[in-house]
């Protein structure tokens, strides 16, 4: 993961320069405008360049190179965190939805599995219903967020399958999550 | 006598000290145990080894109803067995050991591979015969002629037939993955139910045995089925969301259980002959873990529709739903008392469950697990005396039964994690 954040760093950093943008990351703004025309220009020829940035952004450098088993294990849409016995979408929740919603946007193919997982400490028939209500709350947003039901599915695991094996705090945040599985691309 | 009712104090704690008469009286039961004594087992119809195993599952099967304590072996061994079961003598030296009951058993070899076992209780006080009872069977049953036996004398000291022939269906990942056992109400005889390769969970029997419900992610999402001896599976309830918690009613005409729609968890029941299902509940809350009472008329279940999931109580139809007045502040896994007066569950305290009865009439709680590891899903055995419980106290999930008070606590399983107990009725 950090080696393909850095990678992918690299590649920008790469292509910038390259592409003789002068003050890409810090532009010193006002006085160069006549600048921006010849970089912008450049990245126009080279749209392939540019996809390739897009994807660098939201994780992912060659969608179509690779298989769902692949994109799956790169874990290409994050799994995202609730409170303790809660379904409800935290803020940093709803910022990585956002994301997974551009992805899938970008990707109009792709099927995803939605799985609804929970930390140990609940029973495990409440649990069942908790990881199903959770799942079903993420599916919601994303369709709000424009994508198709047809796209997705959900599935509860309540707490059979926790992310993290332990018994603190740290370990129940990470089980209490929803996670992604792309079924088809 | 006197460290016991401190003890009890104890562990009943201050909370209670307002409840005191409804405690006092379940204290009462658990201290007047009948002081039991069994002689060694006589007869040619087993060798030394297999007479001092029946003895042994005698002593258990009479120790574990909370009735009886049983001398111990060291003290009964001070004093000869009688050479026949009818012949007792001594009674003043079994007496001398403490034994105010004396139990004396044979085993005899009869044509055709059967063996007899005559089991005599005899009252060491007035040296005189309580019953004399005789079973037959092939040698393979012998086990099954001793919980009978059992079962006899508990019922002569009770008015309440034994539960030493039931057994337990539960979950277990022994094999890898969960799936579904049974075993015997000690934990002998343990057997695998269901061979789905899949995660399998919340078992339910049937009151005439023959069919068993449970959740099963064997079509890759948890459903619900029903599997029927000589009929094999079929899928009650599948859709996009979970299919769980199944329970049959007293007349197992109905199978009572919850699913989503739309990531809303509600109560339905299924009829099995015409195969139609109702829906009972109709809250955006979760309502789940429905359990029939045993007139069958009320159903009790577990729903968070005033915040955190509690126990409530409905009629059959879905209507009149009440909360019960249960500790702490998240309840689960209510279970009805065979009786119909109290009600099991589960109270979480520190992260942790512990298992707790709400009395209905009474409108008390008592507390029966305290902070020992979590304990959850309890369910009670046929005749209302004990509960058994799944609890991580030794570190992995294993199975324990109790009496009702929370004494005479006793390990069933040892392998793998096994949760999910059902008492089988």
């Amino acid at each position: 993961m950090k080696l393909r954040a850095i990678f992918s760093v690299c590649a920008v950093v790469l292509l910038t320069v390259s592409c003789h943008k002068a003050p890409a990351p810090n532009p010193k703004p006002a006085p160069q405008p006549k600048k921006t025309e010849p970089a912008a220009k450049t990245v126009t020829e080279s749209p392939l360049e540019n996809s390739q940035i897009n994807e660098n952004a939201l994780g992912n450098n060659s969608f179509s190179g690779k298989s769902v088993d692949d994109l799956n294990r790169e874990e290409t849409l994050q799994d995202v965190y609730f409170d303790f016995d809660k379904s409800a979408l935290t803020g940093a929740t709803r910022d990585e939805l956002a994301k997974h919603a551009e992805w899938l946007k970008a990707h109009p193919s792709v099927k995803i599995v939605i799985e609804g997982h929970c930390d140990e400490r609940g029973t495990e028939q409440y649990n069942m219903a908790l990881g199903d209500r959770r799942a079903t709350s993420v599916k919601n947003y994303l369709i709000s967020l424009g994508i198709s039901p047809d796209r997705m599915r959900t599935i509860s695991y309540g707490e059979l399958r926790p992310k993290v094996k332990g018994h603190g705090e740290w370990a129940w945040s990470q089980n209490r999550r929803c996670h992604f599985v792309i079924v088809e691309k | 006598m006197k460290r016991t009712i401190v003890f009890l104090m104890l562990i009943i704690g201050l909370p209670v000290l307002a409840q005191q008469e409804f405690e006092l009286t379940l204290s009462t039961k658990g201290l007047d145990l009948i002081e039991i004594g069994i002689a060694g087992f006589t007869g040619d119809g087993a060798d030394a080894v297999t007479k001092e195993n029946c003895r042994k599952l005698l002593s258990r099967d009479l120790q574990l109803t909370g009735v009886f304590h049983v001398i111990p072996e060291k003290n009964m061994n001070l004093v000869p067995s009688p050479a026949a079961p009818e012949n007792v003598k001594n009674c003043e030296a079994f007496l001398s050991v403490g034994a105010k009951v004396l139990i004396t058993g044979e085993i005899r070899s009869e044509k055709g591979g059967q063996i007899l076992f005559t089991g005599v209780v005899t009252d060491a006080k007035t040296c005189k015969k309580i019953i004399t009872r005789r079973y037959r069977g092939e040698t393979g049953l012998l086990k099954k002629l001793i919980h009978s036996f059992a079962d006899d004398v508990i019922f002569v000291f009770t008015g309440k037939r034994g539960i030493t022939n039931s057994r337990i269906a539960f979950v277990s990942d022994r094999t890898g993955h969960r799936e579904i056992f049974i075993m015997d109400y000690n934990g002998d005889d343990l057997r695998q139910l269901t061979k789905i390769n899949s995660t399998t969970i919340f078992p339910a029997i049937s009151p005439d045995r023959k069919r068993i419900a449970f959740t099963s992610f064997r079509n890759h999402n948890p459903d619900l089925f029903l599997m029927t001896v000589g009929k094999g599976i079929e899928t009650i309830y599948h859709a996009e969301g979970i299919g769980s918690t199944p329970d049959f009613s007293p007349d197992g005409k109905w199978l009572l259980f919850s699913a989503s729609k739309d990531g809303n968890t509600d109560i339905y029941v299924y009829n099995i002959a015409t195969k139609t299902t109702t829906r009972l509940t109709h809250h955006i809350a979760i309502d789940t873990s429905p359990r029939f009472s045993p007139n069958g008329k009320e159903i009790v279940f577990t729903s968070d529709r005033y915040g955190a999931p509690r126990i409530y109580v409905m009629d059959r139809d879905g209507l009149n739903i009440r909360r019960l007045n249960t500790m702490g502040s998240y309840n689960d896994s209510p279970a009805w008392s065979p009786d119909g007066s109290r009600v099991a569950y589960v109270a979480m305290f520190n992260n942790k469950f512990d298992i707790f009865i709400y009395n209905i009439a009474a409108d008390k709680n008592i507390r029966l697990t305290h902070g020992d590891g979590s304990n959850e899903y309890p369910a009670w055995s046929p005749d209302g005396r004990r509960i058994v419980f799944s609890s991580n106290r030794s570190g992995s999930w294993q199975l324990y039964s109790m009496n009702v008070n929370g004494t005479g606590l006793l390990q069933l399983t040892k392998k793998g994690n096994n949760t999910c107990p059902f008492w089988v009725r």
